[in-house]
């Protein structure tokens, strides 16, 4: 397991109960393991299967922070396409592309800033990403 | 299996010794670590109906697990999950209408009960599928009393 650094799982018990994270996931029981484990950690998580759903609920203006989704999704839309269009629709929105080994790294690189996660990760290693895109929101708005 | 179940599976989430979601029987409801969450399956194919439903009873201590056809609630069962109650639309997609899904549960799993749901006028009585029937839209308040109605016998 890598060491956590500043992000520790002290810190990670310490989630603000007001950040949602959709998880947007096909695999029915990935998207169950994974969004029962995030709302463990305090995080309101709502839970989409398919591309239309995401979008579904930004335009229902519910409040959604985080969006994590998978490259692959059963729908024309692929997770590194679905990610351009949350970020244009909702600046405000952070999107964490999760893919395979060697899965389309290098288009989703040029995407995300920490370039995306890796499967299969460690979920230590999603509440790090959590915490970090978090903190620079945090961050923008004192500046 | 997937590999972000596998890869989950080897690891606790802080301040909860439970909750990976698969097979490890009742999750500890968050900050009482003796207490027992019944766990409900929500089989609904519209995204912001089953996000409301969900939030709502997850609010009133339920642990909630989410379908979105009927083919995820089969593997979620094939999952062994210690499912006592399944809310499930009469239209959801998938191989298995709500009703054949009822039928499958009850002859699969006949403690688990069930709950149906429609919008559909002319859906009135789910007694055939030995299932309890509400109408939508329904009120989240008329859910819960159901719902605690039902896991009472």
């Amino acid at each position: 397991m890598q060491p956590l650094g500043f992000m520790d799982m002290q810190t990670a018990t310490h989630n603000p109960p007001d950040t949602t994270i959709l998880v947007l996931e096909p695999d029915i029981l990935a998207r169950m393991a994974i969004a029962e484990y995030l709302r463990d950690c305090g995080y309101r998580v709502i839970e989409g299967s398919k591309a239309d759903d995401v979008f579904k609920v930004l335009n229902a203006k519910a409040p959604i922070h985080i969006v994590l989704t998978e490259v692959a999704l059963d729908s024309d839309l692929d997770g590194l396409e679905l990610a351009r269009r949350v970020r244009a629709a909702q600046p405000d929105v952070d999107v964490i592309v999760a893919a395979g080994v060697g899965k389309a790294t290098d288009k989703a690189g040029k995407l995300c800033e920490e370039g995306p996660l890796q499967k299969p990760y460690h979920p230590q290693e999603l509440l790090k990403r959590i915490h970090l895109l978090r903190e620079k929101r945090r961050t923008a708005l004192e500046l | 299996m997937n590999s972000a179940l596998r890869l989950v599976s080897d690891s606790a989430p802080p301040g909860n010794g439970n909750g990976m979601g698969s097979g490890h029987g009742h999750a500890a409801k968050p900050g009482n670590g003796s207490e027992r969450r019944p766990t409900l399956l929500l089989v609904e194919y519209e995204i912001l109906t089953r996000l409301a439903a969900a939030d709502f009873l997850r609010n009133r201590g339920y642990r909630v697990l989410e379908a979105s056809t009927s083919g995820e609630a089969l593997a979620v069962f094939a999952a062994g999950e210690p499912i006592e109650l399944v809310f499930s639309d009469m239209d959801v997609p998938g191989n298995m209408n709500g009703a054949a899904l009822a039928q499958w549960i009850r002859r699969q799993f006949p403690d688990v009960k069930i709950l149906l749901t429609s919008a559909k006028s002319g859906t009135k009585d789910a007694s055939g599928f030995y299932a309890t029937f509400l109408r939508k839209p329904y009120a989240h308040e008329s859910l819960l009393a159901q719902i605690r109605q039902m896991l009472m016998h």
